[in-house]
């Protein structure tokens, strides 16, 4: 160090205890847009039951999610006593750098947080400041670490403990084997995200963890893409929102139980499948780049038409009729208009919709792949019946109408809960900042019986449909996927 | 996104109004084609046979007893009717007839009797006022016993309203009106008394009528009307499923024992008769069997002119019909 260059020694006399200024009330600012971003669910808040379906589910699903480990690293940040907020105290000191990016023209912020960190401590690098610290590590050394392109113009501050003075910051490169040994890291939690061409701002709030080695080597082996190390689909994961509709074909399979065939071959000729459609909600997380998880609710309805034969049915019409009276007696003929009725009697055949009704809950798992316009996705999961409800008629063993309700003290099915399998192919196409539209041809099979009746035969309905729905992004702004 | 939420809340409202629809569809109505209600065309060929067929639950049970033909009978029943039988006089279409001979007796009093067995009382383009009609068959095995030609039976009937006017008619199916009617001819071969009998101290008691003839089967005791009167012809109509294959039209009249059957107009559809007297007060009478089931219709009316005069026959069960036709 008493060697240095003399070029050296007149930057570094010029700028070692050069500090940029902050700028008054910049902090303030930051929070209030912080504050001021509404998180999209806000867009349906007249809607209290989409709402309230909604936060169910996403309820629901967070709680499912939250206990389990899906990522080590969630690990790693939650046991993680040392995870400190990015709030402002009077230690901390913040630092504004503001960064023009080549390509797109970006603005970076960065924020240094840190409760422990001294003044003296406490250095703003970029790549114009190369001169360094000995305290901190250059964002040009970053650049030299991360090999990816999507935090090449963001910079990093890594603050070392106090102390530790020996390691040479300016210009050396940051490797796995220095974050294993470091024991105290700053990672922003945005900089775990990578910045996709359509990132309009980012900013990058630094907190200061203190990593184990062993969380440390579990960090970079396991996921080797965090800090942008070359997976572009990071924590958190990317929420979605669908609403979809769909028109479907049914497919129904009686099996005999305590009735013969002519009962059977009786119902299947008098029943005709009439179609049926499908309708709802379900939120989606992306679990990496390419899988998502699916769940909601949805309502399905599956018609059929029932024929049924009514003998001896008597008609009475009205009728008006037109004779020609003969008088006689050198009387001439008249006219006369006669409302009379006419009767007929005959059979009537009636159609009856019957319904078969169910609220359900799908739970699918997808691998989604394609490019920013379109892509395709491979879903398959079960779809949980809830309830069902049945309305129409159908006929009893003595061939006698009866109603198909499940509810009624002589309903003819009983309600059963039932499980089905669901597979189907997705195509999205990007229609707007966060919105694909999506079709969706699937098929379901149905592993139980959807209704059994008090006849002695149960029934399963076997589907394929068309879903056509749109998909919304919820956390837009801090995702890392696809916006 | 506001616009593709609306549309989307609007799409689940749609829906969910649309399944939430619990329409019954309602089906087609088909016609029997072989049940009789819905054949509403009419006949030229009417066979009155299967009509006395249909009426033949409204029938009263005939008097059926026997006698030996060789030896001759008086048969009695009670102090109102009298036959008397005459000896060896009866053939077959295989001889002469020897032996018991079975006998159904049957007579025709009040208006609802002429109604019961389809017997009205017209002649050839007139109206007849009836006095009784009586029909007696005779049997031997099965086959129909016929009087030798000579041989007479004498029948005596009591009736106090008995009217000596009353002239010999037998009855048989002819033609009035371009329709096949049974319908009842003068013959000069029978006669009809009346039957009398002398109280002590000379006192002459009208019991009835004593009919005379060499002919079995219907003969009675009838009297052409001869109104002075203006005549015009009667019109009745009914509805469409009532036709002259499932119905007759029956005008009774009120103060005499006249039972005048409608012929059956195919081209209008609708029954008539000619030569009633205008002012007549009558009671119209539509029967009708239909399958299994019976309709009656009527009204009392003045006859006055030709207008139509429509009835509205409604399902009656046989026993109310049997008891409105008593009333006549």
């Amino acid at each position: 160090m008493k060697n240095e260059h003399p070029f050296d020694s007149y930057f570094k006399s010029k700028l070692q205890n050069h500090k940029t200024a902050v700028p008054e009330g910049l902090w303030e600012k930051i929070v209030a847009g912080k504050e001021t971003k509404k998180p999209p669910a806000i867009w349906w808040k007249d809607n209290m039951l989409v709402m309230t379906l909604l936060c169910a589910v996403l309820l629901s699903v967070t709680y499912l999610f939250t206990n389990k480990t899906l990522n080590p690293l969630e690990n790693i940040v939650a046991n993680n006593s040392t995870l400190q907020p990015n709030t402002e105290t009077p230690g901390n000191k913040v630092a504004t750098q503001k960064l023009a990016t080549e390509s797109n023209n970006l603005e970076n912020n960065i924020i240094v947080a840190d409760h422990q960190a001294q003044p003296e401590n406490l250095v703003s690098v970029n790549e114009i400041n190369e001169a360094g610290n000995e305290n901190a590590v250059a964002g040009s050394s970053l650049k030299q670490y991360h090999p990816s392109s999507y935090i090449k113009n963001n910079a990093f501050l890594f603050k070392k403990k106090d102390g530790d003075k020996k390691d040479d910051a300016a210009n050396t490169a940051v490797s796995d084997d220095a974050f294993a040994t470091n024991s105290s890291l700053i990672i922003s939690n945005d900089a775990l995200l990578p910045l996709t061409p359509h990132t309009q701002e980012k900013t990058v709030s630094i907190l200061s963890i203190n990593l184990s080695p062993k969380d440390l080597k579990a960090l970079s082996t396991v996921n080797k893409n965090i800090l942008g190390l070359g997976c572009p689909n990071g924590f958190p994961s990317t929420w979605y929102i669908e609403a979809y509709g769909s028109a479907d074909i049914n497919m129904k399979s009686i099996y005999a139980k305590d009735v013969n065939s002519t009962y059977i071959n009786k119902l299947d000729s008098t029943t005709r499948m009439s179609g049926g459609f499908t309708f709802g909600v379900r939120v989606s997380k992306s679990i990496n780049e390419h899988f998502l998880l699916k769940t909601g609710l949805q309502y399905s309805q599956i018609n059929e038409r029932f024929k049924t034969k009514t003998d001896s049915i008597l008609t009475i019409t009205t009728v008006v009729t037109t004779r020609t009276i003969v008088r006689g007696g050198g009387q001439s003929d008249t006219t006369v208009r006669d409302t009379s009725t006419l009767q007929q009697i005959g059979y009537k055949t009636g159609y009856v919709n019957n319904r078969y009704k169910s609220i359900e809950i799908p739970v699918i798992a997808s691998y989604e792949t394609g490019n920013d316009n379109w892509r395709i996705a491979l879903n398959g999961g079960v779809i949980v019946n809830l309830t069902s409800s049945y309305t129409g008629q159908t006929f009893d063993t003595s061939y006698g109408i009866v109603p198909l309700s499940a509810k009624q003290a002589n309903g003819f099915y009983k309600s059963n809960v039932n499980l089905s399998l669901y597979a189907g192919v997705s195509l999205l196409k990007r229609i707007g900042n966060g919105l694909d539209a999506f079709a969706e041809p699937y098929f379901r099979y149905s592993l139980s019986n959807a209704a059994t009746s008090g006849a002695g035969y149960s029934q399963r309905f076997n589907s394929a449909g068309l879903s056509l729905g749109i998909r919304y992004k919820l956390n837009r702004k801090s995702s890392s996927t696809r916006d | 996104m506001k616009k593709h939420f609306s549309i989307l809340v609007l799409s689940c409202i749609m829906l969910g109004c649309f399944s939430s629809c619990t329409k019954e569809m309602s089906g087609d109505f088909v016609s029997y084609s072989n049940d009789e209600l819905n054949d509403t065309t009419w006949s030229r060929l009417v066979n009155n046979s299967s009509f006395e067929t249909a009426l033949a639950p409204l029938q009263t049970p005939s008097i059926i007893d026997s006698f030996n033909s060789t030896a001759g009978a008086v048969l009695s029943y009670g102090d109102s009717l009298q036959v008397s039988f005459p000896a060896n006089n009866y053939v077959a279409l295989n001889g002469l007839v020897t032996g018991t001979v079975k006998v159904e007796i049957t007579v025709l009093k009040k208006r609802s009797d002429f109604i019961r067995f389809f017997k009205p009382t017209i002649t050839t383009n007139a109206l007849l006022d009836a006095a009784n009609e009586i029909d007696i068959k005779l049997t031997k095995n099965g086959r129909e016993v016929f009087l030798q030609h000579g041989a007479f039976i004498k029948l005596k009937l009591k009736d106090i309203l008995a009217s000596a006017d009353m002239k010999f008619f037998v009855g048989t199916n002819g033609i009035v009106n371009g329709n096949t009617h049974f319908l009842w001819l003068y013959n000069s071969d029978g006669k009809v008394n009346i039957w009398q009998d002398t109280l002590q101290g000379g006192i002459v008691r009208k019991l009835g009528y004593e009919f005379v003839t060499n002919k079995l089967r219907w003969f009675g005791g009838c009297n052409i009307i001869d109104s002075s009167l203006p005549k015009t012809r009667l019109n009745v109509t009914l509805p469409l499923n009532y036709t002259n294959k499932n119905t007759t039209v029956f005008v009774v009249f009120k103060n005499r024992k006249t039972v005048v059957a409608l012929s059956a107009d195919n081209d209008k559809k609708l029954f008539y008769t000619l030569n009633i007297p205008t002012g007549s007060e009558v009671t119209l009478l539509s029967l009708t069997r239909i399958n299994n089931d019976f309709y009656l219709g009527s009204k009392v009316v003045s006859i006055t002119n030709a207008n139509a005069i429509s009835l509205k026959p409604e399902k009656k069960e046989l026993f109310k019909i049997f008891e409105f036709l008593g009333q006549l």
